[in-house]
């Protein structure tokens, strides 16, 4: 399999988590329009590997901009503001520190300091990010085990390059249709569903969804007469934009049908408008 | 079996039936379950952790006696080929009780050990035993009617220990080794795993796993519940060709944490350091 499969993370705080070896993809950036706790806007936006912008003061008095800037670490955000009229009665500059959630990528809890030697505690959240789509491609995909076609996806950022740290979902816009399954087949062989499985997204934007039946049922259906039968799940894709506990709300993504067939002699994949040759099996 | 029996399984978990009761453990409510399918227990514990986050296994019997199987071949076949059999099933009904607050069992334990009763009221199919382990309920085959009628005692086959030692390997090559070393171990075949939509979480995921004189079904638990919380196994016996199959199943996604308020200053409390940018006053 390759690498990059690996990207599970867990969720430290969540009702469903994942373990073992793979590797946390980590927020990326902190572009966007941040609202803090004390009622201040971070304007960021991208600025090579960092973002700078302007700190703005919501409401209230009036309040020059601050040139701002801001830049990740491993899930910690660091967000600097310098003024540019210095005074006696007002910080030169302040520094936010802070965990930036991931999930939605949209939330970060620290502590400031600034010019005085001050320091207390903040939150801010953004906008939530939401790609524009999906990409499936057929190219670069391959059969795993013979039975599973493995679909590259790109999701479709134009807004905000790379959407490393945020959680992606695949959940259902109506029940699947298991054309295969009989009375006497095991209950638990039913597709009723996509499996709802929870992953994040890597700095590439990039993930693949692995589409089919498996050798085992090819060869059951097949073995007792069944074939030629399709699959249906009606998949869709949603990205997370929780802030800080919690990883809801979703908001979706994009929407398509799954597709597995068992012939006789071949089978076939589909994501969406995406469908694999008929490829023979075993 | 008659023919006229409902082709459909169906699962009545009420709110519409359910009779409000209060005990001294709160407000609960009467569940109930009635289930007409060639493997009822099956079903109706499928049913169980579709509905409830608990993490329960299931395993067939050996079907070997005429009355506990059934020739579906006219129904089933598309196409002229060998018989087709399944397993003959029957009615099952029970009731168990729901917490009002919390929308789950009163009980888990009591819940599945009722149902566990309410199938072994049926000989059709066999007789079964709830075995919990930590927060796993196995529920395994015990009795069985041999070819002639006899009553025999049926041992679960992932009792068998067994010891053994991988390379980092994808969920799903864990799964499949592990069975090979049951099929050893136990002198039974065993296809699977079977994952279908629960490929992708599989093959993201890397470990490896140990077991030294280990139980099967302890060790499978083990690499499952590494790969995800919600993974549980089910095990379907094939009584056309005598065989097992292995099944990667998911439970029900946990109700979300209520969201909790972030404990951090709002724009106008009072804060120990007061806004980032002012001198304090002390």
């Amino acid at each position: 399999m390759r690498g990059r499969r690996s990207i599970l993370a867990p969720f430290a705080f969540l009702f469903t988590f994942f373990t073992g070896t793979a590797i946390a993809q980590q927020c990326s950036h902190v572009n966007g329009v941040w609202h803090d706790s004390y009622g201040f806007d971070w304007y960021l936006y991208p600025f090579g590997s960092q973002s700078r912008g302007d700190l703005i003061q919501g409401d209230g008095e009036p309040f020059t901009p601050w040139p701002a800037g801001g830049l990740t670490d491993f899930g910690f955000a660091t967000l600097w503001a310098n003024n540019p009229q210095p005074s006696d009665f007002c910080a030169h500059w302040v520094e936010y520190e802070g965990a930036i959630s991931r999930g939605g990528c949209r939330g970060i809890s620290g502590t400031w300091n600034n010019y005085f030697g001050q320091s207390g505690e903040f939150s801010m959240t953004k906008t939530c990010e939401v790609p524009d789509g999906e990409t499936t491609s057929l190219s670069g995909g391959y059969w795993y085990l013979n039975a599973y076609y493995v679909f590259p996806v790109n999701v479709w950022n134009a807004g905000a390059g790379n959407l490393s740290g945020r959680y992606h979902r695949e959940t259902d816009y109506q029940p699947a249709i298991d054309e295969c399954w009989f009375e006497t087949t095991p209950p638990e062989w039913r597709v009723e569903a996509t499996d709802g499985s929870v992953w994040v997204l890597d700095e590439e934007n990039y993930f693949e969804d692995t589409i089919g039946m498996g050798g085992f049922l090819i060869s059951y259906y097949r073995d007792n007469g069944r074939a030629p039968c399709s699959v249906y799940a009606f998949q869709r894709m949603q990205i997370s934009c929780g802030d800080h506990l919690a990883v809801f709300p979703w908001q979706t993504v994009q929407s398509q049908v799954l597709w597995m067939e068992i012939g006789t002699t071949t089978i076939r994949s589909g994501r969406g408008s995406v469908v694999t040759n008929p490829h023979p099996y075993p | 079996m008659s023919t006229a029996r409902s082709w459909v399984t169906l699962i009545a978990l009420t709110a519409a039936t359910a009779s409000l009761s209060t005990n001294s453990r709160g407000q609960t409510e009467t569940a109930a379950v009635f289930v007409d399918d060639p493997r009822p227990l099956s079903a109706a514990v499928l049913s169980l952790i579709q509905r409830y986050p608990i993490t329960i296994t299931y395993e067939d019997p050996r079907y070997e006696f005429a009355g506990d199987i059934r020739d579906v071949t006219n129904q089933v076949r598309k196409n002229p080929g060998r018989r087709v059999l399944g397993p003959s099933g029957g009615v099952l009904e029970a009731s168990y009780q729901v917490s009002r607050d919390t929308g789950n069992p009163v009980s888990v334990a009591d819940t599945i050990q009722r149902i566990v009763e309410a199938k072994n009221l049926n000989p059709v199919g066999g007789r079964f035993n709830l075995y919990p382990s930590r927060d796993v309920f196995h529920i395994v085959p015990t009795e069985i009617r041999d070819s002639n009628g006899v009553w025999i005692e049926q041992q679960s086959i992932f009792s068998a220990p067994i010891t053994f030692a991988s390379e980092q390997s994808n969920g799903y090559e864990l799964i499949e080794a592990i069975l090979k070393q049951v099929s050893a171990a136990s002198g039974q075949e065993i296809r699977g795993p079977v994952a279908t939509r629960l490929m992708n979480p599989l093959v993201r995921y890397t470990g490896a796993v140990e077991a030294r004189d280990e139980p099967a079904r302890e060790v499978l638990m083990r690499v499952l519940h590494s790969i995800s919380p919600r993974f549980t196994y089910w095990v379907s016996y094939d009584p056309t060709e005598r065989n097992y199959w292995f099944t990667v199943v998911q439970t029900a996604e946990p109700a979300p944490p209520e969201p909790s308020p972030i404990a951090t200053p709002r724009p106008g409390d009072p804060t120990p350091a007061g806004p980032p940018f002012r001198p304090r006053n002390d």
